[in-house]
């Protein structure tokens, strides 16, 4: 007994040290302050120029399926009505890691590369999605919507595409080689030139084009071409704020499977088919496969 | 006291760690170590042994992942010191009032030694062999194409009963929308006799198989059941051979 209690004070002194160690690591860590914190707001970048889906109307007044998906999922985690930016297409990832906005709500496909680390050769974001997801199609004049009807009918065509998408990525693949290709800065100046004559057409996801379509009388959505990979639109974010990552996640999988997603589609994209909106709604599995995450989950094997 | 004591009467031994009755010490074995130089060569006996096994061990290592050898070291090891002891101990150890003690060490050191050389040869038999599964196939994998992964026969003495595969499925355009969260793969073994035949994985997974005895190539067919438009290849189909 005489030993036990001569080695207390060591012991308490021990502890006492490993615990002011341990107080002193949590300190030093210096853990990234939520993007949700009280009082602050949350400011998005979205798309100016995509009516239906991201659309600036007057200066700073946004609207669009991507406006109401932010909105709601903000309200759901209890954070403040955000503000808006406008940002361009391949502005999206550096205005995250530079800090410019805290999250990139803007028609924003999840692809590996953009999830994984930027130590690893990525692009550093986390994804929560998806919200919604679309194969890629073709936006016509309407005047010459019966000329196509296939993908085919488009070689020799010239296309008009945007840097920094998905979409060009996919066009620029040899199977396609048949396509002439033009490249605008983003969806507005190619919209433009497809009604002044200077392209046959403009290939985007179908659920933006479907949002020119109700936008612009003149131009419709050739029904019969849907190819590629289907796009899975995320809320991006920067890596280093996994905890907000996984608020939006929780919420966004309560917000899909109910009446308000499908009200958000219908008031932004009315236009839309119903079995095109059908194949839009993710399931939540596939939003716990991709959400913030380094990398796409296993799919589940049945 | 030396000399011989006689058949079928006890012997009372004073050593270091206390008394030893040696009445079982067999006579000829004190016979023996009468002789100096008998006592020294079995005394430096355990660590030639032991010299001579990390030689072998050096000169035919089997290769494969360093922890399938930590019985081998821990066993060689242990013979290594105990006679390296031994050979300090030199003759004088197995002398009067120490021969016992003496000759317990010499065989534990040896028992150690022999051990380890067990344990090597028996890594020989069943260690783990990598092997590298190549694809056979042009194009990426899509809901309408397969790929044949195949495993070569493996070298004399590497056959084994069974196969390890880990395999990993990425988008073949890491740019393009990722597809391998809605991804299945569907493993049909090709070679007749290897189980099971078909096997459903997700995109990055390890299965096994039973080869069935087989010892020649192994040819397993990959097909993905995944969303129109997405394409993946395989980034990774890492084969091992093991035993049970």
């Amino acid at each position: 007994m005489r030993g036990m209690r001569r080695r207390t004070p060591v012991r308490r002194a021990a502890t006492t040290a490993v615990l002011l160690a341990l107080a002193a690591a949590g300190c030093g860590a210096d853990p990234e302050p939520s993007i949700f914190a009280d009082g602050r707001k949350v400011r998005i970048g979205a798309k100016s120029d995509q009516p239906g889906t991201s659309h600036e109307r007057h200066a700073g007044d946004f609207d669009g399926l991507d406006i109401a998906v932010a909105r709601e999922l903000l309200d759901r985690v209890g954070a403040e009505p955000p503000i808006f930016n406008g940002i361009i297409s391949r502005n999206r990832a550096p205005a995250l890691r530079d800090g410019d906005v805290d999250l990139v709500v803007a028609t924003f496909s999840i692809t590996a590369r953009r999830m994984l680390p930027v130590k690893e050769g990525g692009e550093g974001l986390d994804f929560v999605g998806p919200y919604a997801s679309t194969q890629q199609g073709m936006l016509v004049r309407a005047a010459d919507l019966e000329r196509y009807r296939t993908l085919d009918d488009l070689n020799g065509r010239l296309v008009c595409v945007w840097k920094g998408t998905t979409s060009a990525d996919e066009l620029r693949k040899p199977a396609y080689q048949a396509i002439r290709l033009r490249e605008e800065e983003d969806a507005g100046f190619c919209v433009n030139a497809l009604k002044a004559g200077e392209v046959d057409a403009v290939s985007t996801d179908q659920l933006i084009l479907y949002g020119f379509m109700e936008a612009e009388p003149a131009l419709a959505v050739v029904p019969g071409i849907a190819f590629a990979a289907t796009n899975d639109y995320g809320v991006a974010l920067a890596k280093g704020h996994r905890e907000d990552c996984e608020r939006l996640r929780d919420a966004l999988k309560k917000y899909v499977v109910s009446n308000e997603w499908d009200r958000d589609v219908k008031n932004n994209l009315p236009q839309l088919p119903l079995e095109r909106r059908n194949e839009a709604r993710p399931t939540e599995t596939e939003i716990d496969g991709a959400s913030c995450r380094d990398r796409p989950a296993n799919a589940p094997v049945g | 006291m030396e000399g011989d004591p006689g058949p079928g009467r006890r012997v009372h031994f004073e050593t270091h760690h206390g008394a030893v009755h040696a009445g079982e010490i067999d006579r000829s074995t004190f016979t023996f170590l009468k002789n100096v130089d008998a006592r020294s060569v079995v005394a430096l006996l355990p660590l030639l042994v032991a010299v001579g096994i990390a030689g072998y061990a050096a000169l035919s290592w089997p290769g494969g992942p360093q922890i399938q050898y930590a019985g081998f070291y821990a066993a060689l090891g242990s013979g290594f010191v105990t006679s390296v002891r031994c050979a300090v101990m030199g003759p004088a150890g197995l002398t009067r009032p120490t021969a016992t003690a003496g000759l317990l060490l010499v065989t534990v050191s040896l028992g150690a030694s022999l051990l380890g050389l067990g344990g090597l040869e028996d890594i020989r038999r069943n260690r783990e062999i990598p092997v590298g599964l190549s694809v056979q196939a042009a194009g990426p994998l899509t809901g309408s194409s397969t790929q044949t992964l195949v495993m070569p026969a493996p070298a004399p003495g590497e056959a084994r009963d069974r196969l390890r595969l880990a395999l990993t499925l990425t988008d073949d355009d890491p740019a393009s929308p990722t597809c391998v969260h809605k991804t299945v793969a569907t493993l049909t073994v090709l070679t007749p006799g290897v189980t099971p035949g078909v096997q459903r994985v997700p995109a990055q997974s390890e299965v096994e198989f039973d080869l069935g005895g087989r010892r020649g190539e192994v040819e397993i067919e990959i097909a993905v059941q995944t969303r129109e438009g997405c394409a993946l290849r395989v980034a990774q189909a890492d084969g091992t051979l093991f035993n049970e």
